[in-house]
């Protein structure tokens, strides 16, 4: 179960990573609460979070 | 379940760990991204404006100016409304913005610019905007991320306005987007955590996959041979194990040492 945990984590991590990286890169926005914050980087951090869970759960097996 | 799940997550090693340090890497980024963006950015010393109580709306007029525009090295703010057709902002440059304005006889008035982030003007740059005889108001501001362009890039939305300096209302606003570009695209520093801290969770994810291989392999893969047994030729056929005890004894206990044996 703690395997799991940790890849959520690091992807939750991961999620909001690649929000940020993207609006360095200017593709996404952070300056508005809406959708910047609100929806990019929560939005990122579930995905990323699911996505960890996923694959720390077929690691795991 | 979940209080006993985020008690667990948080006394098993690898568990807290796990848990904590999501917490940590979000709060470092948050703050990261938040503190370096400069809260007073360079340009010429002005007037310190307090920040409107309402959110800035572009291209609001009031009755006490008229004709009112920005430029941006030239070219007006207007052309930049939405992320798509941003201003790019090079390393280290510095902007020429210029407001001009009609005065129709209302209070002084100052040029104010502020960079939002994260919903919050974080960058706000005044300088004062004087009315010539004629009624034409003009104010001029130098504008640069100044040191923190090595360290930031990227999508920002910027607020030019015009405050009246008496009470601090806006007079009109209006939002534009610059685009702070990076050599290479990457070479900032902030991008470069970033890139360094999604390395590291991907190794992280990594290597719980090394790790439950390990758990999964046959003791006999990482124990090694038994002292003072050689390895079987090539191709011969590996000798059986040894059969297992039929009775439920316990197995022999050690000799103890003998005293004074060797002398």
């Amino acid at each position: 179960v703690s395997d799991v945990g940790e890849a959520a984590g690091s992807g939750v991590v991961l999620g909001l990573v690649v929000v940020f990286l993207l609006q360095q890169l200017g593709w996404v926005s952070l300056s508005d609460l809406w959708p910047g914050v609100v929806l990019y980087l929560v939005l990122g951090a579930v995905l990323g979070g699911i996505v960890g869970w996923l694959i720390g759960r077929q690691l795991s097996r | 379940v979940g209080t006993a799940s985020l008690r667990g997550s948080m006394v098993h090693p690898r568990g807290g760990f796990a848990f904590w340090r999501v917490l940590l890497w979000a709060t470092a980024a948050i703050l990261l991204a938040g503190g370096l963006v400069p809260t007073t950015a360079a340009a010429p010393a002005g007037t310190a404006v307090p920040l409107p109580s309402a959110p800035p709306h572009p291209s609001i007029g009031f009755a006490g100016l008229e004709n009112e525009a920005v430029t941006w090295n030239g070219v007006n703010i207007s052309q930049a409304s939405d992320p798509g057709s941003a201003f790019s902002v090079g390393t280290g440059a510095t902007v020429g913005l210029v407001f001009s304005f009609t005065d129709l006889g209302g209070p002084n008035v100052t040029a104010r610019l502020q960079a939002f982030y994260f919903g919050a003007a974080l960058s706000s740059n005044t300088v004062p905007a004087p009315v010539a005889p004629t009624g034409h108001g003009t104010g001029t501001m130098n504008w640069s991320f100044g040191d923190f362009t090595y360290v930031l890039q990227g999508l920002y939305h910027l607020t030019a306005s015009l405050v009246y300096a008496n009470n601090g209302t806006v007079a009109w606003s209006e939002s534009f987007w610059i685009n702070e570009q990076a050599p290479y695209r990457i070479v900032s520093g902030f991008t470069i955590f970033l890139l360094a801290l999604g390395a590291a969770e991907l190794y992280g994810i990594a290597s719980t996959g090394r790790r439950n291989r390990r758990r999964r392999a046959p003791p006999q893969s990482w124990q090694g041979p038994t002292p003072g047994t050689a390895p079987p030729p090539p191709g011969s056929t590996p000798a059986p194990p040894p059969a297992a005890p039929t009775d439920s004894s316990p197995p022999p206990m050690p000799s103890p040492p003998s005293e004074g044996g060797d002398s």
